[in-house]
């Protein structure tokens, strides 16, 4: 499908690669894009599974989306961390806003790739990921170079949300698609009490009153998907 | 022989994917980026079938498929896209189109939903969860598209805003009953069931601007 050089030859054990991606379309897509040269070890839709699969399956590379149900791609990144830390993190996503860029290199990406480029730049991104390398599709009109060396957590770029802890970020990425208390609890295995506490919690510390102001938090920031 | 599809979606990731997926079943004539792009390729290779996204750059993907109506009433055109409320689907089929597949569909169903357009059926996913026998709006029967009426929009705009029923009454001055029956109203119309899907549905279709957007926080 694209000119680029092929990943390495297959005497190496092949890489192995978990892919989450809520569309399906996208997520068979990619499967059999890098299937030929590529270990696929699952496919997950959404961020929660993809926290449990990589736990248990600790691949060499993610491919994660940033707009993802239950837990979205930026705070999956955060946590994945902590559950699987040597798996290095390459976004692909239609998100071309650099701001979007920086969040993603601040939570730990090591590619970032968006949809609108070709699949010659994720089979790219790949092979410099495994070469130890930070990759950056082209993005048009973006100067983000400084984001492939250096610390990328320094500096001042745009934070998600300092205001809220990952637990609170996960409460209001839930709140915000429309879920109830006992839906939220059922998701991150907790009482419907403390689901209430930390809504609360949420609505005092960013002065909000309502789940409808909540919800425009959410897009605003990025923690579900704003079209 | 194979029907012969125009392909366009503005993420060549993706482009290239529906390449792979359909290539074996139809014979892929072309693949574009952007609606112009759309427009003129059709009317040059004049295919079967139209595969197409909302959003592409320049001319939006409703635009595209009202005009290839008029020029090429023997091409069928099919959404294939992320959009997975009623609105975008009423919409689709009121501009003309024949199918509306969701990007969550499997490789398998977007082959066969593409196959029985292209045998003159129409095609939504069924994960939409519309009722058997529901009638997709056609360009000629306008009736009953997803078009809210002024004081829904209101409604919308309000609740989107945090409002609460009572305040939306006294701000609209009519009765809390009736703001609750344009809600519910506006809730079966769209598709959406709780008052965040409603706000995620006003600010993306501009009744109101989030308070900040991510960019400005770069």
């Amino acid at each position: 499908m694209s000119g680029a050089t092929p990943l390495p030859a297959a005497a190496a054990p092949r890489p192995r690669v978990l892919i989450a991606e809520d569309h399906t379309l996208v997520r068979e897509g990619l499967r059999i894009l890098l299937a030929g040269e590529l270990d696929i070890v699952d496919t997950v839709e959404d961020g929660r599974a993809l926290l449990g699969a990589a736990e248990r399956l600790r691949p060499d590379i993610i491919l994660l989306d940033i707009s993802m149900p239950l837990l979205n791609g930026l705070d999956a990144a955060r946590q994945l961390a902590q559950v699987s830390p040597n798996s290095k993190l390459v976004f692909v996503t239609m998100h071309a806003d650099p701001a979007y860029v920086h969040q993603a290199f601040r939570a730990g990406a090591a590619a970032y790739v968006v949809k609108s480029s070709a699949s010659s730049h994720l089979i790219e991104a790949i092979q410099e990921v495994l070469a130890g390398r930070r990759y950056i599709s082209p993005i048009p009109g973006a100067e983000l170079s400084h984001l492939l060396s250096g610390d990328p957590k320094a500096g001042a770029a745009g934070e998600l949300s300092d205001a809220l802890t990952a637990r609170q970020r996960e409460i209001l990425q839930l709140v915000a698609e429309g879920r109830t208390a006992r839906e939220i609890a059922g998701v991150l295995g907790i009482s419907r009490k403390t689901v209430e506490f930390h809504k609360a919690s949420i609505m005092r510390l960013l002065r909000l009153h309502t789940t409808a102001e909540l919800t425009r938090y959410a897009m605003a920031h990025g923690i579900i998907a704003s079209a | 022989m194979a029907p012969r599809i125009l392909l366009a979606d503005d993420h060549t990731l993706v482009l290239e994917m529906l390449v792979s997926f359909l290539s074996e079943d139809f014979s892929v004539v072309g693949t574009v980026r952007a609606g112009d792009a759309l427009i003129e390729a059709a009317i040059r290779l004049r295919p079967d079938l139209v595969v197409l996204e909302h959003a592409l750059p320049g001319t939006d993907g409703l635009t595209v498929v009202r005009t290839l109506q008029t020029k090429l009433p023997g091409t069928r055109c099919v959404f294939v896209t992320r959009h997975a409320d009623l609105h975008h689907v009423r919409d689709a089929f009121a501009a003309g189109a024949r199918g509306y597949v969701l990007k969550d569909a499997t490789p398998q169903e977007l082959v066969a939903a593409l196959l029985r357009v292209s045998h003159g059926e129409t095609y939504i996913s069924p994960r939409l969860g519309l009722e058997p026998n529901w009638a997709p709006p056609t360009a000629v029967t306008r009736e009953g598209s997803g078009e809210l009426t002024a004081r829904q929009l209101e409604v919308l705009r309000l609740v989107a805003e945090g409002c609460t029923g009572k305040q939306i009454a006294s701000e609209l001055g009519i009765s809390l009953k009736t703001v609750e029956s344009h809600k519910a109203c506006i809730s079966r119309q769209l598709g959406l069931r709780s008052t965040a899907a409603l706000t995620r549905y006003a600010v993306e279709h501009g009744l109101l601007r989030p308070p900040v957007a991510p960019s400005e926080r770069a």
